[in-house]
Parts: C-alpha cells; sequence; structure tokens
C-alpha cells in the first residue's frame, strides 16, 4: 500500500442558530492518499487479492488516527471513498465495504452498526460530504449529520482518498422527536 | 514552568476492554501567561470510550463572548506528506492549518473609524487558541519550522476588518511568540463567500528568506465566513519542502534580467533521474 498523503480535519463548534451550545461540538475526519491498487490493470475482475493487501492496512493505519483526533469518546462515525478519474468507484467500494476495513474502527470506537458511506470519482479538489449515524443504533436522529471536505490536490487520476469521520456527540443543538414517536 | 497535562483521563479503561494507541501530548507551560513553551509526545494507550478533558483554550468561546465578540467555529486541517514525486520522503514533514470563524465586529456599523479596541480585545485570545491547536499538531514549537497567516472577510465587510486582525501585533505577535520565532508572517488575505479554499503561505519562522521553506497549506471552512464574519488563519509547518532543491540566492547561476541573452536561451531540461540526489528511496 503506498500512502502518499494522511490528512485531519478537526472542526469544534461553539455556536449554533445564534446560540452557544452547552459544550464544544466535535467532529474529526482523517483522509489517506493511496494509490489505487489496480491502476493500469484494466478491467480486473477479482479484486479479492486487492482488498487482502490493503483494506485491513488502511483501517488500522486511519482508525486510531480518528479516534485521537476526535480526542472523545466517538458517537457517530462514517466512511468515504473518493476514486480518482482513471478508476472505478468499484475500486473504492471494495476497500471500505468490507469488515477487514471497518471492524478496525468498529472497534477502536465500541460500535456496533453498520458505517454509513460515500463513495463517488472525482478530480482532484471535489468536495464531499461523509454522512455519520450513531454508533451503536443507526436511528437516533440526533446522530443523523455529515461533513464536508476537501483535498487539493488529490485524489490524482490513479489515487483513491479512503477515509474515516468520526463526532463525539449529534447535531449541535439537535431537538427532532425520535423516530419511534411517529410509529 | 510545569509539565501540565493537554489531556486528561488516560487510565480507567479496563471495562471495556477496547485499548486503542493514541498520542498524548504534554505541554511545558508558562503557569503564569498560559504560554506553551514545548510539547513532548508520548504514545500510550487509552481505552475508547475514555472522556479526554478539552484543552483549556477551547473554553475560549466564553472568553471570547465576554470580550464582546462571537466565535461561531475552529476548523484545523493537518497534512501528513509521506510521499512526493513518488519517492518516500525523510522525516516529519506536517503542514497544519487552524481556522477560526468569528463575527466581524464592524458589519453593520457603517464605516468605523477606530479598529483598534475590537481586535486587541479578540485577536490575542483567538490567536492564542489557534496557536496552542498548530502547537499540538505539530508537537511543540521547537518542531515549528515555517509559518503564515491569512484572513478571509465576509462579503458584506472591508478588506481593511481582515487587515486590522492579521496585521496588527494582535494576532500575529502572539503566533510569533508561541512558535519562539523572530520573522515577518507571510500572509493571503481574501474577500469571499462561505468554502472559500484558503492557501496560507509559510515561510521559515526565523530566516524568511529560506527559499527551501516557501511553501503553503490550504484550510476550507464549508460554511463559512458568512457574510458577517471573518475567517482569521494561524498556519505551521514542520519542515522545508519534501525534496526541495532548487538551491537558494547563495547558490543561484548569475542571471541578470536586464540582459536579452537572458529570455529564451535556456537549453531545457538536461536532467536525469541521476541529478535527484535529495533523500528519500523509492
Amino acid at each position: 500500500m503506498n500512502v502518499r498523503k494522511i490528512s485531519t480535519i478537526t472542526e469544534l463548534v461553539f455556536t449554533e442558530g445564534g446560540r452557544a451550545v452547552p459544550a464544544p461540538v466535535r467532529t474529526a475526519v482523517v483522509l489517506a492518499v493511496i494509490e489505487n491498487p489496480w491502476a493500469g490493470q484494466g478491467f480486473v475482475q477479482d479484486l479479492a487479492p486487492g482488498i487482502d493487501s490493503v483494506a485491513s492496512d488502511l483501517g488500522a493505519l486511519l482508525a486510531p488516527r480518528v479516534v485521537e483526533a476526535l480526542g472523545a469518546p466517538v458517537e457517530a462515525y462514517g466512511k468515504a471513498a473518493i476514486v480518482g478519474l482513471d478508476g472505478e468507484v468499484e475500486h473504492g467500494s471494495a476497500l471500505i465495504h468490507t469488515l477487514k476495513f471497518g471492524d478496525h474502527f468498529r472497534k477502536a470506537a465500541s460500535a456496533t452498526t453498520l458505517l454509513p458511506a460515500v463513495e463517488k470519482r472525482a478530480p482532484a479538489g471535489a468536495t464531499f460530504d461523509i454522512p455519520l449515524k450513531h454508533i451503536t443504533d443507526a436511528t437516533i436522529r440526533s446522530h443523523h449529520q455529515s461533513i464536508e471536505v476537501r483535498l487539493g490536490d488529490a485524489p490524482r487520476p490513479d489515487e483513491i482518498i479512503i477515509g474515516l469521520a468520526a463526532a463525539a456527540q449529534g447535531r449541535p443543538q439537535a431537538r427532532l422527536a425520535p423516530l419511534s414517536s411517529e410509529q | 514552568m510545569l509539565f501540565w497535562p493537554g489531556i486528561a483521563g488516560l487510565c480507567c479503561g479496563a471495562l471495556t476492554g477496547a485499548w486503542v494507541p493514541v498520542s498524548v501530548l504534554w505541554h511545558t507551560r508558562d503557569p503564569l501567561a498560559g504560554r506553551i513553551t514545548g510539547t513532548r509526545e508520548k504514545r500510550t494507550h487509552m481505552a475508547a470510550g475514555t472522556a479526554l478533558a478539552p484543552a483549556p483554550e477551547l473554553d475560549l468561546a466564553r472568553a471570547v463572548q465576554a470580550a464582546g465578540a462571537v466565535l461561531r467555529k475552529v476548523v484545523v486541517h493537518e497534512d501528513e506528506v509521506l510521499r512526493e514525486g513518488g519517492l518516500v520522503v525523510d522525516g516529519l514533514v506536517r503542514r497544519v492549518a487552524a481556522a477560526a470563524v468569528i463575527r466581524n465586529p464592524w458589519v453593520g456599523r457603517g464605516h468605523v473609524a477606530d479598529l483598534a479596541p475590537a481586535v486587541a480585545a479578540t485577536a490575542p485570545l483567538v490567536a492564542r487558541a489557534l496557536a496552542h491547536l498548530l502547537l499540538d499538531a505539530a508537537g511543540g514549537a521547537h518542531r515549528v519550522e515555517a509559518f503564515g497567516k491569512a484572513v478571509v472577510v465576509g462579503l458584506d465587510g472591508e478588506a481593511e476588518h481582515g487587515a486590522a486582525f492579521i496585521h496588527t501585533p494582535y494576532f500575529g505577535d502572539v503566533l510569533r511568540w508561541a512558535t519562539e520565532g523572530t520573522s515577518i508572517i507571510a500572509f493571503s488575505e481574501a474577500r469571499g463567500d462561505a468554502g472559500e479554499t484558503i492557501t496560507v503561505p509559510m515561510w521559515h519562522k526565523t530566516a524568511a528568506a529560506t527559499r527551501s521553506h516557501y511553501q503553503s497549506v490550504q484550510v476550507r471552512v464549508p460554511d463559512a465566513p458568512r457574510r458577517d464574519e471573518l475567517v482569521l488563519v494561524a498556519a505551521v509547518s514542520t519542515s522545508a519542502r519534501p525534496r526541495a532543491r532548487i538551491g537558494d540566492r547563495t547558490t543561484d547561476a548569475p542571471f541578470d534580467p536586464s540582459d536579452p541573452a537572458a529570455y529564451g536561451h535556456g537549453n531545457g531540461d538536461t536532467g536525469t533521474s541521476s541529478d535527484s540526489t535529495a533523500g528519500g528511496a523509492a
């Protein structure tokens, strides 16, 4: 696995809707820019060998970093795969839609639910939104949220951005009725 | 001086059973001024789910409010470069930009002649908080080699409003002091809408003309600045550009821009891969 750079973005929100929040609202994203393992190989039918050689290492690289960057217990989480223009979306999906990748984060965050994801093909400098949901109950509405990020020089056509996002709480000033109130 | 734990809550995780490696930063502080004079990094383990106390500067939203302003959010963007030009980079190459979104104190008040009072009340608090975050990410003032600053003024503000915040002592002097620098600080400024990508130039913190340290880092706050906001940015780098190899003013070949021979007579690229003598291995 060739990693060109690792970018960490942390966000702290102090006010929302003109009102102070009780404690800073913390969100963190860690992005690894890697060489597409299938670059230059034409259409590869069997992605399993590439997945086996990269996905777990990527999960092990990113999970502790995003937990550390957040600096607080993880309550919501999500993941991302942004494939450079010469690749297939399937390449990015291959690396993040496997337990080999996601279980590192699940374990580090004491989480149980599926990780919501964004997958797309895009040029360098594209913005993308990483969706986050609650780590143990994906129906908890207060924790449905997303964070927008961008790297100016990635992904190159033969690269993939793989990312993890973590939030220490739900949305700032969340005040929607729970799902159960409509059932 | 005393050691002050920047992050608390390192123990008591046995119940969860899930231990993850984290990097804990211990700051050497001047307890009176709150100045961060150094940071050492200590690899340790923390139980997943262990509560961490926020750094004290992050309570500054209240302090800024008490000073008559509003701090809405802070975004920190850190790039760690591992490969450049296809080759592995030697040493730690980490560039960090920290951006604070504050309400423009002068929007809606017409032409305000004296900008100093609002800046003096707010800028030092914001600058100190941003410096804290930068040093946390960089690993301490001793790791910082280059620095820069920037401002984006929301659409209803004046360029002068941004200048007031970053070109007066209340912001730059705090960054220079916290990073133990002496140079004038490289900067960029713009007026723009929310989501403007901010390219922050940086140069060496004690020797601004050092060419190897000319570099920049980008940061972007998707929802800021609003029309009545300012985004204030401070940035640091822990190294020169990876694989810097363009010499310096002391090593440049003679070049005279008034000499017609200076134009169009170059022999182009004669380099071969063996010219790449900078460190690193494939």
